[in-house]
């Protein structure tokens, strides 16, 4: 991929400047360019402009490609020159969509109100036994996530970030996506947000403190269905936030009108839990 | 049928597979770290190829690795590692020649150490007395389990080793060869193994080990199993014991004893509690014969396969038990026990477990594999999601042992000895040393934090 990216950038740096059709210089391109805005790719700030720019280019430019005249970047040092290639590599990459799957979680909990202290009581077979999946929704059970962003790549500006909650066959209900206020760690569950190193509860037992263990709004809802065995919800915002900075990213929270059986978050297989995430160049 | 079972048709198991990476590769890493190609350049008069390939080639790596790399402090959860080969053993590690060793108990207060092996000629138990810095002596006391003579051909052995925290005591865990699993319970073959005592009691005398109570036997517990072992709870009143029967024949169960002052079982049926004194009228004990059998046990079902109790932790508010495919935590909730199942996320198979004596974390070596778990808990409930540790080319077998002192746990495989390096909160650093040993399956590991030394039972002398 990136290959191929530094292909392209070579190809069309040394075709696309010329010809009738070339854009105006932009601010900048001066000190991008190095010497006189002399190379070329620089001046366009959107890719599919430039492409489309280049592509015209080749048609107008002479056979051989390249215009002996023009200032190799390779003159100058060379990690001046990675640098700019790496600039306007980042300048020129598309949108991009990165799909979170179940191995990107950094932290998952149930939170059961007829087990309190436990976080990991997700279904219960009878009152003498809980398992830990596939987790069993239901109105005083909810369960809160957190995912890791490491994999999304610095400096980028999320565009649109969709949440996709698989159920299991039955699935019915509506599920509510909440963003987490209140930091949790080890020992989270119904009656405590963290147990170590000291114990500390939720200002309502189950995260529901409302604009304190949780934000005032929900993010988000939807509804299963036979027709729709998943729920999608848009979580832009809340990635945005976390992605920024604006807000530490605490996961979310998510609660449930009735019963169902979801498929497990944890694990992997056909159907999973995914956070899509399209995001852009700043 | 077991609830494993069904997982076990329901879940994929994805198998990452191992590569030899120099250094730690993560999943985070593996995404922008992807295989960097020199471009084709276009032809051009100012090109020096060869003097410009390895200049930018090398810069560019350098750029990546700043933009792309991940502080150390961000280990993520699930990680690849290339263990560090050690060529000479650590300072710590103290090597002790007991062939095929399956268990291994050292107690700091009475300067013992005692390793379970399989034998032939009826020496089940080597005791070895510690000197003042720990050291064992070289001629053990051999022990030989007890068993009913009309199995007399039949081999027992010693599955689980456990002394009293606080009470001059070794619980003792033993198994037999027996019929198939389900050729046991009810059936006519099965007869001959009811009068087997599972759970033996030694007293510590003199620095000498004397068997004072047998209990656990009859059609509630199932032999011819390789895991299993014995754990107390938090205030070491309850013993907990492995591999009694669950609702199927492939089902396993756990047992549980009451424990009286002297850290002996409690009878649950009080028409045999009149059968011995509940006072100390119980010493004199005999020297070679126990003083008593005590049959029944409380018993739960645990909805998975054999073997369980594969390794306790006793949490202040619930008992963490390793088994199949992932941990059970139980608690008593209103009086009655009460059991929830944490399962290892795309990944089956037995899971041996230790709990870190400090710190909230729990350790799972899954059987067979190279992947250790580490997940946190709260008094014992486990919490959060597991940081999974895959090691190039490790096979890990029995239970981990973790050495607070050095922040590390040893987890025993085939031939080997891994170390893992722990974080002050308890949770794995990412570094691992391996050493080879002379051992088949290194399973006899005890570590004692008094003398700052791990014990390791060989094949072969070193």
């Amino acid at each position: 991929m990136f290959a191929a990216r530094a292909r392209k950038t070579a190809r069309e740096g040394a075709c696309a400047p010329r010809g009738p059709h070339a854009p105006p210089r932009v601010a900048g391109c001066a000190l991008a360019s190095g010497v006189g805005g002399r190379t070329p790719l620089a001046e366009f700030p959107h890719p599919p402009v430039a492409r489309r720019f280049s592509a015209r280019a080749r048609k107008t430019a002479p056979e051989g490609g390249c215009a002996p005249h023009l200032t190799s970047p390779l003159h100058f040092p060379p990690l001046l020159t990675a640098f700019l290639l790496l600039c306007l590599a980042a300048t020129l990459a598309p949108a991009r969509t990165i799909t979170l799957k179940p191995d990107a979680l950094d932290a998952f909990a149930v939170l059961a109100e007829n087990h309190p202290r436990n976080g990991w009581a997700a279904q219960p077979i009878d009152a003498s036994l809980y398992l830990s999946n596939p987790p069993l929704a239901a109105p005083n059970t909810s369960f809160i996530v957190r995912y890791s962003f490491a994999q999304l790549p610095p400096g980028q500006r999320i565009t649109h970030a969709e949440w996709i909650i698989p159920g299991g066959a039955a699935a019915a209900g509506t599920v509510t996506v909440w963003r987490v206020i209140a930091d949790w760690g080890i020992g989270v569950s119904h009656q405590f947000r963290m147990a170590y190193p000291k114990p500390l509860p939720w200002s309502v037992p189950g995260a529901r403190g409302k604009s304190i263990d949780r934000a005032t709004k929900p993010t988000g809802t939807g509804k299963f269905s036979t027709a729709s065995p998943q729920v999608t919800v848009n979580v832009t915002q809340d990635v945005e936030l976390w992605h920024t900075g604006a807000a530490p990213n605490r996961g979310w929270l998510l609660t449930f009108d009735s019963a169902s059986l979801l498929v497990s978050p944890t694990h992997g297989g056909r159907s999973q839990w995914q956070l899509r995430i399209t995001y852009e160049p700043e | 049928m077991p609830h494993g079972a069904r997982e076990a048709d329901a879940l994929l198991v994805r198998t990452v597979p191992v590569r030899a990476y120099a250094t730690i590769n993560t999943r985070a890493h593996r995404a922008p770290h992807r295989t960097l190609k020199i471009p084709s350049l276009p032809s051009s008069p100012h090109f020096s190829v060869p003097i410009f390939l390895p200049k930018i080639f090398l810069s560019l790596l350098f750029l990546l690795l700043l933009v792309c790399r991940a502080p150390a402090a961000d280990l993520p959860r699930e990680f690849e590692v290339t263990p560090t080969i050690l060529t000479n053993p650590p300072p710590f590690l103290t090597q002790i020649h007991v062939p095929d060793a399956l268990c291994a108990a050292v107690n700091d207060t009475a300067s013992l150490l005692v390793v379970g092996h399989r034998s032939t000629s009826n020496q089940h138990l080597a005791v070895f007395r510690l000197d003042a810095t720990g050291r064992p002596g070289t001629n053990p006391t051999w022990l030989t389990l007890p068993k009913p003579a009309v199995l007399a051909t039949n081999a027992n052995y010693p599955l689980g080793l456990l002394f009293h925290p606080r009470l001059p005591l070794l619980y003792v865990w033993q198994d037999i060869n027996g019929p198939p699993a389900d050729k046991q319970e009810k059936n006519p073959a099965f007869t001959n193994y009811l009068e087997f005592d599972h759970l033996l009691i030694y007293a510590i005398k003199n620095g000498a080990l004397e068997l004072i109570e047998t209990a656990a036997h009859g059609p509630s517990f199932h032999v011819g199993l390789l895991g299993g072992t014995i754990g107390l709870d938090h205030t070491a009143t309850t013993l907990f014991v492995p591999n009694s029967l669950g609702g199927t024949w492939d089902e396993a169960g756990i047992g549980y004893y009451a424990l009286d002052d002297q850290g002996l079982p409690q009878d649950p049926d009080q028409a045999t509690v009149q059968a011995r004194p509940k006072t100390s009228a119980r010493l004199p004990l005999p020297i070679t014969k126990a003083a008593r059998t005590l049959a029944a046990v409380q018993r739960k079902r645990t909805h998975r396969y054999y073997p369980s109790g594969a390794g306790w932790f006793a949490g202040s508010q619930a008992m963490v038990m390793g088994g199949y495919s992932g941990c059970m935590v139980a608690d008593f909730n209103q009086g009655s026990l009460r059991q929830s199942w944490f399962n290892l996320p795309d990944h089956l198979g037995n899971c041996f477990i230790a709990g870190h004596p400090q710190l909230p974390a729990i350790y799972l070596a899954l059987q067979n594999s190279p992947r250790l778990f580490q997940i946190a808990h709260a008094d014992g409930f486990v919490s959060l999601l597991p940081q999974v540790a895959t090691v190039t080319n490790a096979h890990f077998l029995g239970t981990p042992v973790v050495l607070p002192k050095l922040a590390r746990v040893a987890v025993g495989g085939v031939r080997s000895l891994h170390l893992f390096g722990l974080q002050p909160d308890g949770r794995l650093d990412g570094r691992v040393e391996q050493l080879a040993l002379p051992s088949t399956a290194v399973k006899g590991l005890a570590w004692s934090e008094k003398h700052t030394r791990l014990y390791v039972a060989v094949d072969k002398p070193n």
